[in-house]
C-alpha cells in the first residue's frame, strides 16, 4: 500500500458528476425502443381480502392491449426471496417471494395482474377493466395484535403471523434490578418512513437477438436476475440486467421492484416493455422502514453506571417476509446501544400485518433502537442529576469491549473523542434560554453505532476486474450498483491511486449482470469495504506485474521502484523512470496479461443460533455522535433546527466530498423523521402518498451542517476506511428530540413518532396526548 | 382522442369570447399550478382549456389615489417583490413571501389562487381583510363582487361560467398583518393562516376597527367576526387576546379527519395566530 | 382520429414543432421529444426535478400546459450548459463542490441556481437556500448544492465571470 496518497483523501471529482450536472446522465426512464409497450400493475383494492376470481376478458379485448397476466400465467409464481447471498440460511430467514396474488391478499400493494399495452393510457384503462372478485376480510394492522392467539392470519401459506423470534443476552438482568438505584422504563414507537428518492422505480426490458431477456432496471441487487430467471422458468444465463445508476436507493430499490413484471411481459409479448412507477405508486407500494414498538428498561447505579438493559421489540414486517429477519437481527444486535453493560436481555419478535411491506431503509433496524436507547440515556441523566455528556462517557464502549453477543469489535471505537469534539463545538458559546423572538432554545447530543458489511454468516464476497489499455488508461469493470453515493467512482479512485495514474485515466464500466464481475449488493454499507478491497487487490496484482516488467526495463530491483505521475520511477532517484504506458506495452508484447479479476472475502462465520445469538455476526461498526440545537415555539409546538453538528469516525475519507456528502445527507435524511415523516397509515391505506402530504426536509428546513469527521484508520475498508452511508443517519433523530426536550423541560409526548407540533405544544402545557 | 380541447386567448377580448362560446366546459388556465395538478388527479376530466397566461394587460400592479389594483394574472413572485404591495397591503405582501416556493411562485397567479377558492388559499384571507373587490368580465359586461361574497365553499365561487377575473382592487391598508403555519418552512400547504386589519386610537390604544380572516380552518376562508367583536372597543392586551381566542372558536370549523393536522391542533393554534397577526398589523412585529 | 395540436416553439435554441394533446403538460411534451435531462420526480409540482426556463424564467414544467408554450422559448439544463457561460460555470461548480450525488435533482437545481444568479442573487447562503426551496434533494442534504451556487455568486461579485 502506498503511503503518500495523491488522490485518496482529496476532493477529487467523481467520474460521473460532470455528465449528471450537464444533463447527459441517462436514468431508468431515459430510454426508449421502437415497438415498445407500456407495462402497468393492477394493485389490490383492499389491504386484506381473499381473491376469489379474476376476469380479464374485457381488458384483453381493449384495442391496444397486448398482454394481461395473472398468477396462473406466471411459470413459477413463487420462490424464496434472495438478496445476493451465497448461501441459504434457512430457519425462516428467507421468506416467500410471490409475484402475483393468489389466495389471501396481504396488503393494498399486492399485485393482482399485469398489463402491457401500446400506450400508458390504454394500459391504465385496461387495468380498470379487469374484474376482480374480492372477499374483503378484517385484516390486522398492529403487529402486537398480530402475534396474539386467534389473530387474523395474514398469509394463506403460514399458520402464524410470527416471522421470527430472536434474542441476545448477556449476564442476567433479573438478578440485578434490585441493585439499581434508578430504573427508567418506557415504551417507544418508531414510524415507517419512505425513502423518497427523487427517481421512482422503473425501467425497460426487451428480448435480445439470442432470446435473452434483457432488463435495464436500476437495482441495488443485481443478483435478482437469478430469481427472475427462476420465475420465468429459464436458465440464469438467459436473464440479464444491464442496469443503470439510480436516482437514489437508500434500500428502497433493494427488493425486486419492477424487474419481474417487466420480464414476464417481455416474455409474453416478445416486445420491449417499459414500466415506470408514479410517485403515488412508489410511496404506496414499495417497502418501508420497519415500524418498531420498543420497550426499554434501563437500570443504573447512582454513579451513573448502567448495569442492566432490558429491551423488547415488536417489528411490523408488513405483508411478506423479505428482509424482516435481517433488519430484526440488526435491531437486536444494536439495541443495547454502544455501551458497556454487564447484564443485557434483548428479545425481538417480528410479525406479518396487512400494512405495506417493511424491508430495507438506510440504517436497517439500527436507527429505530438508536432512537429509543438515546432517549433513555437523557432521561437517565436527568433523573440522576448527571450531565447528559457525562452519563454517556461513563458507559460507552472502548477498544477491547465486547458487544452483548460476546464479539469484540476489532475496528476502532472513537466514541469518547466524538463526544468530546461534538460537545465542545455545540457548547462553544453558552446556551441562551430564549432567542430574542421568545422561542425556547435546547441543545442535545446523541451517539450511535451501526455496522458496515453484511451479516458474516452470509459469506459475503466481491469481485472487481481491471484491464489496462494499451494507451495506459484503465478499464475497470464492476457490477457495483451505483445509487448516487459514488460507489463506482471510489473504485476508480482507488485503482488510479494504486497505479499512480490520474483519476480520469480510470473509467468504470458498471452494473451488467453478465458482462461485469458481480460486486455483491449495494446494501449494508458494504461497497467501499468489499468492492473497495477487491479493487485494491486487483490493482495490487496489476501493480506487481507492472513493477516486475519495469524492473527488467530499468534494471533495478522491484522493491526500489514505485508508481506515480503515470510513470514507474526509482524511489531514490525519480529522474530514473519509464512511462507507465511503455511498461504496459512491453508487458503485453512479452505475453503478460493486462487484465485481472480479484475477489475479496469478508470474514465467514457459521449461522448462529438465531434464538440466542452469540459471537460475531457483523464485521465491524461505525460510531457517530450528533449535536443539535433547536428553537421551540411553545405556543404552537413549531420547532426550528438551528444547528447540526454531525460527528463520525470514517476511518479514512477516501473521497473527501463523497464522505462529507454522506455525513451531511445522512443527517438531513433523518432530521425530520421523528416529527414530520408520517405516511398516515389507516388500516392498511397510505393517506400521505405524495410529496405534498409526505413531508421531507426542504433546503430551508435544515441549517448548515458542521461535520466532524475523524479518520482513525481503524476500519477494514481500503486505507482503514469504515463505511459511512448508513451510520450517517444514526443518532440524529434522538439528538433532535432530546434537544426539543432540553428546550421545553419535559419528556411528555416525546417517545412515540410522529412527534408532531401538536404533541410538542401539548407537552409544553403539561398535557399528555400519546 | 383526448377529452380536452385547447384554445389560446392572448387578449381579454379573445378570452371572454372563448368563455362565451364554451361556457360550462371552459377551464381557464393561467400559471397551471392548480389546473395541471387537477388534470393529473382526474379531478378535471374534460373541457376546453383556455390559455390566458399571455394576457399582459392583466399583469399590472398599480396604485392611484389611495387605491391599489392588482391584475389577476400577476404572478405571486411579482407581488412578493412589489413596493406598492409592501407599503399598502403588508398582509398580502407577507402572504406572497410565504406562498408555495420561489419556483412555483413564478407560475402561480393571484387570480388562479382566488379562482381556485381553496380553503387554504394563502392570498384569500389577506384580500378579505383588505375588503378587496373582485372584478369580473364577460361578454355580457363587467361585474364587481366583494371578496367576502365571492367564495361560496371550497372550490366554488360566484363566478359565472362565462366570466373571468380581471383584477382586484382595495384601499391602501398599511395596518394589516398575516401569519402562516405550515408543516415545514417552504413548499407547504397551510395548516392555518390568519390575516388581520387593525385600527387603534393613538391616544388610548383602544381598537376602533378590526377585520380578521382565517384560512385552512373551515370549509372556506372565513371572517373571524366573533373575534372582531372582542377586539373592537378594547385594548390589545393579554386579556383581550385570550377572550378573542375563545371567541374565534365559534368562527371556525376545522376539518376532521384531515391529512395535514388535527382539528384539535388547529383550534389550539388559531388563537395564537390571531394574536400574532393582530400584533403584526398593529405594531409591525409580533413578539 | 386525434385532436392533438401542433405547437411551434424554441427549445434549447432550436425551432421545433411538437405534437401534444390539449391537456398535456410541458414535462411530458419535452420528454416525449427526447429532452431527457428534464426529470419526472412527482409530476405534481412538489419536487422541482422538472424545472426549465420558460421565456427566461425558471418554472416547473409539470405545472405548465404544453399547448400554451406555442410561440415561446424554453431552455433546459443540457441546452443551457452548451450555450450559456454562466450555466456552464455553475455546472462545473457543482462538480467541484461535490454537489452531485445521485444526480436526479441536479438539472432542476441548476435551473434554480441559474435563475438566482441571473437575477442578481448574492453570495448569501440564506437567500440561496430559499431560492432552491422548491426543489427536493434526498441525497446531499442541500449543503454542497448551496456551496456551488455560493461559489459562483462570489465569482460574479468579484467580476470573474464578466
Amino acid at each position: 500500500m502506498k503511503h503518500n496518497l495523491k488522490l485518496v483523501g482529496t476532493a477529487v471529482p467523481r467520474h460521473d458528476a460532470r455528465a449528471k450536472a450537464k444533463g447527459e446522465q441517462l436514468f431508468s426512464d431515459d430510454w426508449t425502443m421502437p415497438n415498445m409497450l407500456y407495462g402497468k400493475v393492477l394493485r389490490s383494492k383492499y389491504p386484506a381480502a381473499i381473491l376469489r376470481g379474476i376476469d380479464t376478458s374485457k381488458a384483453e379485448a381493449l384495442p391496444g392491449v397486448k398482454a394481461v397476466l395473472t398468477a396462473k400465467d406466471v411459470p413459477h409464481n413463487e420462490d424464496i426471496t434472495k438478496f445476493g447471498q451465497m448461501i441459504d440460511v434457512g430457519g425462516g430467514f428467507e421468506g416467500l417471494y410471490k409475484v402475483l396474488a393468489t389466495g389471501k391478499i396481504r396488503s393494498k400493494s399486492e399485485a393482482i395482474a399485469l398489463v402491457a399495452a401500446e400506450t400508458e393510457e390504454i394500459a391504465e384503462e385496461a387495468c380498470n377493466l379487469i374484474e376482480v372478485d374480492y372477499e374483503p376480510t378484517e385484516g390486522v394492522f398492529d403487529p402486537r395484535e398480530a402475534i396474539k392467539d386467534g389473530a387474523y392470519l395474514v398469509s394463506s401459506e403460514d399458520n402464524s403471523n410470527v416471522i421470527m423470534r430472536t434474542k441476545i443476552q448477556d449476564g442476567d438482568v433479573d438478578k440485578v434490578w434490585d441493585q439499581c438505584d434508578i430504573i427508567i422504563e418506557n415504551d417507544y414507537y418508531t414510524s415507517p418512513n419512505d425513502h423518497a428518492y427523487l427517481e421512482t422505480e422503473g425501467g425497460m426490458g426487451w428480448l435480445d437477438e439470442n432470446g435473452v431477456i434483457t432488463l435495464r432496471v436500476g437495482s441495488q441487487v443485481l443478483e435478482h436476475y437469478r430469481t427472475i430467471a427462476k420465475i420465468l422458468g429459464v436458465p440464469h444465463t438467459m436473464v440479464r440486467n444491464i442496469s443503470v445508476p439510480m436516482g437514489g436507493g437508500f434500500g428502497g430499490k433493494e427488493d425486486i421492484t419492477v424487474e419481474t413484471y417487466i420480464a414476464l411481459l417481455v416474455q409474453k409479448t416478445r416486445r420491449p416493455v417499459k414500466m415506470v412507477w408514479s410517485r403515488e405508486e412508489s410511496i404506496e407500494t414499495h417497502a418501508k422502514r420497519h415500524p418498531e414498538y420498543l420497550h426499554y428498561k434501563t437500570g443504573a447505579t447512582k454513579d451513573g453506571k448502567i448495569i442492566a438493559q432490558q429491551v423488547s421489540i415488536v417489528l411490523d414486517g408488513g405483508s411478506y417476509t423479505y428482509l424482516t429477519p435481517w433488519v430484526q437481527m440488526y435491531s437486536t444486535y444494536a439495541a443495547a446501544g454502544p455501551y458497556k453493560i454487564p447484564n443485557v436481555k434483548i428479545e425481538s419478535v417480528s410479525a406479518f400485518t396487512n400494512n405495506t411491506l417493511s424491508s430495507a431503509n438506510r440504517g436497517f433496524g439500527s436507527p429505530q433502537v438508536n432512537f429509543a436507547y438515546e432517549r433513555q440515556m437523557d432521561q437517565l441523566a436527568d433523573k440522576l442529576g448527571i450531565s447528559r455528556v457525562e452519563i454517556r462517557k461513563r458507559n460507552i464502549m472502548h477498544n477491547g469491549d465486547a458487544m452483548p453477543t460476546g464479539f469484540i469489535p476489532q475496528g476502532h471505537i472513537a466514541l469518547e473523542e466524538l463526544i468530546d469534539k461534538v460537545d465542545k463545538s455545540l457548547n462553544a458559546t453558552p446556551k441562551p434560554d430564549r432567542l430574542p423572538d421568545g422561542r425556547k432554545v435546547g441543545r442535545a447530543i446523541a451517539i450511535g453505532h451501526m455496522t458496515y458489511g453484511r451479516l458474516t454468516f452470509m459469506h459475503d464476497s466481491s469481485r472487481v476486474s481491471i484491464r489496462i489499455e494499451l494507451d495506459g488508461t484503465v478499464t475497470l469493470r464492476a457490477g457495483v450498483p451505483d445509487i448516487g453515493g459514488g460507489q463506482a467512482s471510489v473504485l476508480a479512485e482507488i485503482v488510479a491511486e494504486e497505479l499512480g495514474l490520474n483519476i480520469e485515466d480510470v473509467h468504470p464500466f458498471i452494473m451488467d449482470t453478465h458482462l461485469t464481475p458481480l460486486c455483491g449488493t449495494t446494501t449494508a454499507t458494504r461497497q467501499l469495504y468489499m468492492s473497495g478491497n477487491a479493487a485494491m487487490k486487483a490493482a495490487d496484482v496489476m501493480r506487481d506485474r507492472i513493477l516486475n516488467e519495469a524492473s527488467k526495463i530499468l534494471k533495478y530491483p522491484v522493491e526500489s521502484l514505485a508508481l506515480g505521475d503515470r510513470k514507474v520511477y526509482l524511489v531514490n532517484n525519480p529522474t530514473v523512470n519509464v512511462p507507465f504506458v511503455t511498461v504496459v506495452n512491453s508487458l503485453s508484447n512479452n505475453g503478460g496479461m493486462l487484465e485481472t479479476i480479484e475477489q475479496f472475502n469478508a470474514p465467514f462465520t457459521d449461522v448462529p443460533n438465531l434464538k440466542d445469538i452469540k459471537g460475531e455476526v457483523l464485521p465491524d461498526l461505525t460510531y457517530t455522535c450528533h449535536g443539535v440545537e433547536v428553537a421551540v415555539d411553545e405556543e404552537t409546538g413549531v420547532f426550528e433546527i438551528l444547528r447540526i453538528i454531525a460527528g463520525i469516525d470514517a476511518g479514512k475519507m477516501v473521497n473527501k466530498n463523497s464522505c462529507e456528502g454522506q455525513v451531511e445527507g445522512g443527517a438531513v435524511y433523518h432530521s425530520l423523521w421523528a416529527t414530520h415523516e408520517d405516511l398516515q397509515w389507516r388500516n392498511g391505506i397510505t393517506k400521505a402518498n405524495n410529496f405534498s402530504t409526505y413531508i421531507i426536509p426542504t433546503s430551508v428546513d435544515i441549517p448548515d451542517i458542521e461535520t466532524i469527521i475523524l479518520e482513525s484508520g481503524g476500519g477494514f475498508g481500503p486505507y482503514g476506511a469504515k463505511g459511512v452511508g448508513e451510520p450517517s443517519d444514526n443518532s440524529i433523530a434522538p439528538a433532535v428530540i432530546n434537544a426539543i426536550r432540553d428546550a421545553i423541560g419535559t419528556d411528555l409526548n416525546l417517545n412515540k413518532m410522529p412527534i408532531t407540533y401538536e404533541k410538542i405544544m401539548c407537552a409544553c402545557k403539561g398535557i399528555k396526548i400519546d | 382522442m383526448s377529452d380536452f380541447e385547447f384554445v389560446n386567448a392572448p387578449t381579454v377580448d379573445s378570452a371572454i369570447e372563448a368563455l362565451a362560446q364554451w361556457g360550462n366546459k371552459a377551464c381557464l388556465v393561467a400559471g397551471g399550478t392548480n389546473v395541471m395538478v387537477d388534470i393529473r388527479a382526474k379531478k378535471i376530466k374534460d373541457g376546453t382549456l383556455i390559455n390566458i397566461r399571455d394576457i399582459e394587460s392583466l399583469k399590472k400592479i398599480t396604485y392611484t389615489d389611495g387605491k391599489v389594483s392588482i391584475g389577476a394574472l400577476t404572478i405571486i413572485e411579482e407581488i412578493a417583490k412589489s413596493e406598492i404591495i409592501k407599503q399598502h397591503a403588508p398582509c398580502l405582501f407577507a402572504a406572497a413571501n410565504v406562498f408555495a416556493d420561489p419556483t412555483t411562485n413564478r407560475s402561480a397567479t393571484i387570480g388562479g389562487n382566488v379562482g381556485n377558492a381553496s380553503a387554504s388559499g394563502d392570498t384569500i384571507p389577506p384580500l378579505m381583510v383588505l375588503n378587496a373587490i373582485v372584478h369580473l368580465k364577460s361578454k355580457r359586461g363587467d361585474r364587481e363582487v366583494p371578496i367576502n361574497e365571492f367564495i361560496i365553499k371550497n372550490g366554488v365561487t360566484t363566478r359565472e361560467p362565462d366570466e373571468m377575473i380581471t383584477h382586484f382592487t382595495f384601499e391602501s391598508q398599511p395596518n394589516t398583518g398575516f401569519i402562516k403555519l405550515g408543516a415545514r418552512r417552504s413548499m407547504t400547504i397551510s395548516i392555518a393562516t390568519v390575516a388581520a386589519y387593525i385600527e387603534t386610537d393613538k391616544q388610548s390604544g383602544i381598537v376602533k376597527d378590526c377585520r380578521i380572516a382565517l384560512g385552512g380552518v373551515a370549509p372556506k376562508p372565513v371572517r373571524g367576526t366573533n373575534a372582531e367583536k372582542v377586539f373592537i372597543g378594547n385594548k390589545l392586551d393579554e386579556d383581550t387576546f385570550t377572550k378573542a381566542g375563545e371567541a374565534v372558536q365559534n368562527d371556525i370549523s376545522p376539518r376532521s379527519p384531515s391529512v395535514r393536522a388535527t382539528a384539535s391542533y388547529r383550534r389550539s393554534v388559531v388563537p395564537v395566530l390571531v394574536k400574532r397577526a393582530v400584533k403584526l398589523a398593529a405594531f409591525g412585529e409580533c413578539e | 382520429m386525434s385532436n392533438k395540436i401542433k405547437i411551434n416553439l424554441k427549445v434549447n435554441g432550436e425551432n421545433v414543432t411538437y405534437e401534444v394533446e390539449p391537456q398535456e403538460n410541458l414535462l411530458r411534451a419535452l420528454r416525449n421529444n427526447f429532452n431527457w435531462d428534464v426529470k419526472c420526480g412527482c409530476e405534481a409540482g412538489e419536487c422541482g426535478t422538472c424545472s426549465v426556463l420558460l421565456d427566461g424564467k425558471e418554472v416547473k414544467s409539470c405545472l405548465t400546459l404544453a399547448a400554451a408554450c406555442d410561440g415561446h422559448e424554453i431552455w433546459t439544463d443540457k441546452g443551457l450548459g452548451l450555450n450559456d457561460r454562466l450555466t456552464a460555470r455553475l455546472q462545473e461548480a457543482f462538480v467541484e463542490c461535490g454537489s452531485v450525488q445521485c444526480g436526479f435533482c441536479t438539472p432542476g437545481m441548476i435551473m434554480a441556481g441559474v435563475e438566482y444568479l441571473k437575477n442578481g442573487g448574492k453570495a448569501d447562503r440564506k437567500a440561496i437556500k430559499y431560492a432552491i426551496s422548491g426543489h427536493l434533494c434526498r441525497c446531499t442534504g442541500y449543503i454542497k448544492i448551496v456551496d456551488a451556487i455560493y461559489k459562483v455568486a462570489e465569482e460574479i461579485e468579484e467580476g470573474a465571470l464578466a
